[in-house]
């Protein structure tokens, strides 16, 4: 017999599957973690991320963006979800060596 | 993570600097990103590289020179909750047009694209009232139209249509929109415009000020925003200097505090100074003053030298001076038409002679008429070589007679180079003999024989010289009576040139007829009108020697010359000389005197006072309202002028100012 979302939601059953995947999500994501290094155990022996953590990448070297367990549709803001860029960039020479190097002259148009 | 760029390979190596930098410190990308305008958009592809969506980004910030992206917050906004996808992520600054903007025009009598309403910061124009019905379609005012009434606006996004694209798809044609709108159109136009207006402020500007003028322009339904800028611009603006003679820094002479100058854009700019070498505009006619071009001088006084060819009718003209030089211009511009007398012409020449032969002897009047640019006359003046005038030309004579005129030998004389002298008689049938045409001889006068001709000594100086050079002493002068002397004919006068050469010709040239200033033999003085050539020896008359001792030499004279006067705008001073003595200045006296003894040529010369060229010398006069010239031509400075003089005689020099 289907099941309204309160309903669902009231189900001690599907609390504790739903419950079961969130630990199982969690346990993975600490396994990622801890494979890129960006788990750092503090002295009272609790696990936080590395501020400097690098970004969440998989064996493949993908990144990994992960939902917020514990709201939908919210993506993770831990620092290793997060990808800084330097501002910093490549720049180039221009006058004279910029018209010199490129045909900048319209062609067609 | 890669930055992406358009260029090929190689020419990336050769324009990338070497060190990474953070764009728009400072130039024309300044700010740095992370301005108002500036936003992040992604694209997403599936794994394949298929385009899926595009957005712009929520879910970045910028902390400590980082921008931080929040990748997986970018995609479950957009509904992207599971999967493998690859994104591209672009930091992107508007330069002209808004996605997300649009205005809304009308057509205000004829004028099509006015801005009725839309965000005041991009068009400057106040937000209109608008309506807006079920289908979308936009009206004046806040309610639906009533029926019949035009009110319709058109929905325009405020963007720049691509009008082309070419086949490579890298590049493209934008063109604007009838968007009749100042700032739309100068975005449209500074997309290619790498320059940046600076106005500094000289003072500030009341604010009320621009309130009045925004409300003057609204009510007069003129764009506020041209009103705003004209009052900016004339309180805007200024004199610029450099900081020092050798400086590259340029200061603003005035500019009030609340002016910040330049700023970070202009940096890495160049200044550029107009017209900053520019002093002053000279009109530069596209033509050239002719610096050879003088005023053409009037016609000399001229005569037809004729020479007849022995046994011949043929009879060559040549156009002389009346100091015996040959009249030949030898331009274009100087044309001379023969006549002969007998009707027969010649074509219009150059050539001042000119040969013909006559059919028939008899008598004959030949002319010539010359023409120059601005002058003619015509020449019947008819001259032997030895300078006789005749009135007609008789060709039977050139056929038998074997003339004198024409020789070229020089006469044998028993007087050659030895200085003659009259003996003062004039008894009848003799007179006073002539010097040179139309100047009395006496007794002091002196010829010194060359060649056979009798050549005057014009001055007591000049016959001391030749004393002097030709060793002959005054009491070895030979002594003759009247008729002798005329039957030697008259030769060139000897000078002060005559011994320099500059006016030929010298004491060692062979004499002959045709060397210049020949006169021929004379008559004596007051036997005719001209005072010469009607006295050539008369074969009736008696060789003896006459018996009278008559002497109409003249007495001691003075010659006095008046420096020009200084007078202010008018006058300039002078300096004046007789030859041989030193220059006495309009400053040192206002005139020089000197006696002589006897009629002589006298020779003297005058210039400007101060340097050479800014006072004109304008030469000698005979009054000092300088009316009548002493000569003409009048002489060059510092040009010996030689005259024959035998009463006393005053000159006046004048020299204009140069101011």
């Amino acid at each position: 017999m289907p099941l309204t979302k309160e309903e669902l939601q009231k189900s001690e059953f599907y609390q504790r599957l739903k419950e079961q995947d969130r630990a199982k999500y969690l346990s993975e994501l600490e396994q990622n973690r801890v494979l890129n290094d960006t788990v750092v155990i503090t002295e009272d022996d609790n696990k936080i991320i590395s501020s400097d953590a690098q970004p969440l990448r998989n064996e493949a070297g993908f990144f990994l963006a992960v939902e917020d367990p514990y709201e939908d549709n919210t993506n993770l803001k831990d620092p290793d979800q997060l990808i800084k860029l330097e501002s910093k960039t490549t720049t180039y020479v221009y006058d004279p060596y910029w018209s010199l190097i490129i045909d900048r002259d319209f062609k067609e148009l | 993570m890669r930055v992406q760029t358009d260029l090929i390979q190689e020419d990336y190596k050769q324009l990338k600097k070497e060190s990474k930098e953070v764009l728009g410190l400072d130039g024309f990308l300044y700010p740095p990103f992370g301005a108002t305008q500036d936003y992040v958009e992604f694209h997403i592809f599936d794994m394949s590289g298929n385009f899926k969506e595009r957005s712009k980004s929520e879910n970045y910030t910028l902390e400590d020179g980082k921008i931080v992206l929040n990748i997986g917050q970018d995609f479950r906004d957009l509904g992207y909750n599971r999967g493998n996808y690859r994104v591209r992520y672009f930091f992107i600054r508007p330069n002209a047009g808004s996605g997300d903007e649009i205005v809304l025009t009308k057509t205000v009598d004829g004028n099509v694209g006015q801005i009725h309403s839309g965000n005041p910061e991009l068009t400057g124009v106040p937000m209109g009232e608008f309506h807006v019905d079920d289908e979308g379609n936009a009206f004046v005012g806040l309610e639906p139209p009533l029926e019949g009434e035009s009110l319709s606006l058109d929905i325009k996004e405020w963007k720049y249509q691509i009008n082309a694209i070419s086949s490579d798809r890298k590049e493209i044609s934008l063109i604007p929109q009838i968007i009749d709108n100042v700032k739309y159109k100068d975005n449209f136009r500074n997309l290619v415009d790498d320059k940046t207006l600076y106005y500094s402020t000289k003072q500030d500007i009341p604010q009320d000020e621009i309130a009045e003028a925004y409300q003057n322009a609204i009510q007069n339904f003129q764009n506020p925003q041209e009103a705003i800028a004209q009052i900016i611009a004339d309180n805007s603006g200024g004199e610029v200097s450099f900081t020092g003679p050798d400086s590259t820094r340029i200061e603003f002479n005035s500019r009030v505090e609340s002016d910040d100058g330049f700023d970070e854009k202009m940096r890495q700019g160049k200044v550029v100074v107009k017209n900053a070498y520019i002093t002053e505009y000279l009109t530069q006619p596209d033509i050239k003053e002719n610096s050879s071009y003088n005023i053409e001088d009037p016609i000399p006084e001229l005569y037809i030298e004729i020479v007849k060819s022995p046994d011949t009718r043929v009879v060559d003209f040549q156009l002389k001076t009346k100091e015996g030089g040959t009249f030949n211009p030898n331009i274009n511009g100087v044309q001379f038409y023969w006549e002969f007398g007998c009707g027969h012409k010649e074509e219009a020449t150059t050539n001042s002679n000119a040969s013909h032969e006559y059919d028939v002897d008899g008598n004959y009047t030949p002319s010539v008429y010359v023409f120059t640019p601005n002058f003619s006359d015509e020449i019947s003046e008819l001259r032997t070589p030895t300078g006789r005038v005749v009135d007609i030309l008789d060709t039977s004579l050139a056929v038998n007679q074997t003339s004198d005129d024409t020789s070229t030998e020089e006469i044998d004389s028993v007087f050659n180079g030895k200085i003659i002298r009259w003996d003062g008689s004039t008894l009848s049938p003799q007179g006073i003999p002539q010097s040179i045409p139309g100047q009395q001889s006496t007794t002091e006068s002196r010829w010194y024989v060359q060649d056979g001709y009798r050549r005057w000594i014009g001055s007591s100086y000049n016959l001391n010289l030749l004393r002097n050079l030709k060793g002959l002493l005054a009491e070895d002068d030979v002594s003759l009576y009247s008729i002798l002397i005329n039957q030697i004919p008259v030769g060139p006068i000897i000078g002060g040139g005559t011994f320099t050469n500059t006016t030929p010709p010298s004491l060692d040239e062979t004499l002959t007829a045709d060397s210049p200033g020949i006169v021929g033999t004379l008559g004596f003085y007051g036997q005719d009108d001209e005072g010469g050539n009607q006295g050539e020896s008369d074969d009736d008359v008696d060789d003896d020697p006459p018996q009278d001792d008559n002497d109409d030499d003249s007495g001691p004279f003075t010659v006095t010359i008046v420096n020009s006067p200084i007078i202010a705008n008018e006058t300039a001073g002078s300096m004046v000389a007789f030859y041989g003595d030193n220059y006495t200045s309009t400053t040192d006296s206002d005139q020089i005197q000197k006696p002589f003894d006897a009629a002589q040529i006298v020779s003297f010369k005058g210039k400007a006072m101060g340097a050479t060229g800014i006072n004109p010398f304008m030469g000698f006069f005979d009054d000092p309202d300088f009316t009548q010239p002493s000569f003409t031509p009048q002489p060059d400075a510092e040009d010996l002028v030689d005259i024959f003089l035998n009463s006393s005689r005053t000159f006046f020099v004048k020299v204009e100012t140069g101011f």
